[in-house]
């Protein structure tokens, strides 16, 4: 037997029976498909790859059980996408090439997206606080500070606050 | 919500021969200690969860049972009156970093939870879940190297074997020895209020009391809490005069706990600058929270200044006879973030009056 909730994930809503040790993670990657959300160190709660929005902060879906996200609303990297094209975020990451290997992009992007929503004026020092859950492997984390604070540029515009 | 109306507990049937635990969300406080007291033993409270399923992946805990408190109401409150502050145990660490009252009255609670983790983690874990986490230590529950490690030797202590295989000399260790247990106490929160001298609020099937955290904390990496308790909140007396306290912690990651933290408050007589009672809680050194008296002596009833400050600081872990270059370097540490934890308390002090 098995429990089932309701989500809504990136606007659509979904209704799912869990089992009791599911993670948020696993529902998301192995269910709907949303393979942006990595799964790097697996509920040890280090890497910050698995980062998703849920109420639109910012947690660990390797660290939050399925059955507790019972009617919230879900935002995963797949879902920041305005109008069909690049969030002003994903847009400066491009832009700038703060970009390696990729695996840790989606994580640091909602990251990013959490922050600015939060605090749109975020100086360096937040911006380090706020991505300091997110590891790089590949190291590069210069160039995502510095398109954090482009897109921050783009986002203090009201035209383009949407998530 | 579930729509699992068959359900007694309104909570979340599932077969177990597929889930490592069965997962309860009990909607009433009622309920909830009911759970606890039945399934004494086997299961656990999940508040955050950022602790206790980190320790169901270790296999450090494995629980039949995992109670969530995500749909009790109440207990995640900030309260300020007269004669103290009252934080519900289900704030997140967020919360009490964030909140204006906290940071106005005691900056040493929110700059400890600015401290914790990464704000993934500070989003969802909560002050109880933070002051009850299990034990750190490489031995027993920490990183996949450990893990894999873990299997090839024999279990240390608190994994059900009969010593301590924790090295002797190591920064992830402690540098006062009390009991058999090398795993160092490692709660900010807990820090924080412990140099408060806070007191916690226990509930239960068998009713309510209230610990002095002090007594709480009373032993090598054990605390006074039964497996059926629920910790409901911590209160933090305002004794009327000029108080200020600040925090200072050192960690290697973002989400590292503390290799060493310091919480200190410092009481002032009426003439502001004289210090009536100093208190100085250091985390990482000892398996419970070990209080500097040898500094808190050098500093009460003397006029603060920055020398004295220093002075008091260099006192600290020196009774402390064998040492090697982790521990010596921990010792160093821990009196260098005691001196910037009580600057920072000074500074607090003039902000706040």
């Amino acid at each position: 037997m098995t429990s089932n909730i309701n989500l809504k994930i990136n606007g659509a809503r979904y209704a799912f029976s869990v089992r009791d040790d599911e993670t948020l993670l696993e529902l998301l990657r192995t269910r709907v498909g949303l393979t942006g959300v990595k799964k790097a160190c697996d509920a040890i709660g280090e890497c910050g790859a698995c980062t998703v929005l849920v109420g639109g902060r910012a947690i660990y879906s390797c660290l939050y059980p399925a059955l507790r996200a019972d009617g919230a609303e879900i935002v995963t990297i797949e879902g920041l996408a305005v109008d069909g094209g690049l969030n002003p975020i994903q847009e400066s990451f491009l832009k700038l090439g703060a970009i390696q290997c990729g695996f840790c992009t989606p994580g640091m992007i909602l990251s990013t997206q959490a922050l600015l929503e939060e605090n749109p004026e975020a100086s360096v020092q937040d911006i380090h606080d706020a991505l300091s859950g997110n590891l790089c492997r590949c190291t590069g984390y210069e160039k995502i500070i510095e398109a954090i604070m482009m897109a921050k540029q783009t986002y203090a515009k009201p035209v383009s606050r949407r998530g | 919500m579930s729509s699992d109306g068959s359900s007694e507990y309104k909570v979340e049937q599932a077969s177990t021969s597929d889930s490592r635990f069965q997962y309860f969300a009990p909607t009433s406080l009622t309920e909830f200690t009911e759970l606890l007291e039945k399934n004494y033993d086997h299961a656990k409270i999940c508040a955050g969860g950022t602790d206790l399923l980190v320790q169901i992946t270790q296999c450090a805990l494995q629980p039949k049972y995992v109670v969530s408190t995500s749909h009790l109401e109440g207990f995640d409150k900030i309260e300020l009156n007269e004669d103290a502050l009252n934080i519900g145990s289900l704030t997140t660490v967020r919360a009490i970093e964030k909140s204006r009252i906290i940071n106005q009255t005691f900056p040493v609670l929110s700059e400890a939870a600015h401290e914790i983790g990464a704000i993934q983690i500070r989003n969802v874990a909560t002050l109880g879940g933070n002051i009850c986490q299990n034990l750190k230590c490489a031995e027993y529950n920490q990183s996949h190297i450990g893990q894999f490690m873990r299997e090839s030797i024999k279990p240390c202590l608190k994994a059900g074997g009969t010593a301590c295989i924790a090295p002797f000399d190591s920064l992830r260790h402690v540098v006062v020895e009390k009991g058999i247990c090398r795993a160092p106490f490692v709660s900010d929160l807990g820090l924080a209020l412990h140099c408060l001298d806070s007191s916690l609020t226990i509930l239960s099937r068998r009713g309510e009391r209230i610990v002095p955290i002090r007594q709480f904390y009373f032993g090598p990496s054990e605390f006074d809490l039964k497996e059926d308790e629920f910790v409901k909140q911590a209160t933090v007396s305002i004794n009327g005069s000029r108080s200020s306290s600040g925090f200072a912690k050192y960690k290697q990651t973002a989400n590292g706990y503390a290799i060493v933290a310091v919480a200190a408050s410092i009481l002032f007589e009426t003439d502001n600058s004289t210090c009536r009672k100093a208190s100085i809680s250091i985390g990482g050194v000892a398996p419970s929270p070990y209080e500097a008296v040898e500094a808190e002596s050098l500093l009460e009833g003397k006029k603060i200044d920055g020398e004295l400050i220093a002075q008091a600081s260099r006192a600290i872990l020196e009774s402390v006879k064998h040492r090697g270059v982790a521990r010596s370097f921990k010792i160093s540490l821990a009196r260098s973030l005691a001196k910037a934890a009580l600057e920072k308390a000074v500074v607090h002090g003039v902000d706040v009056n």
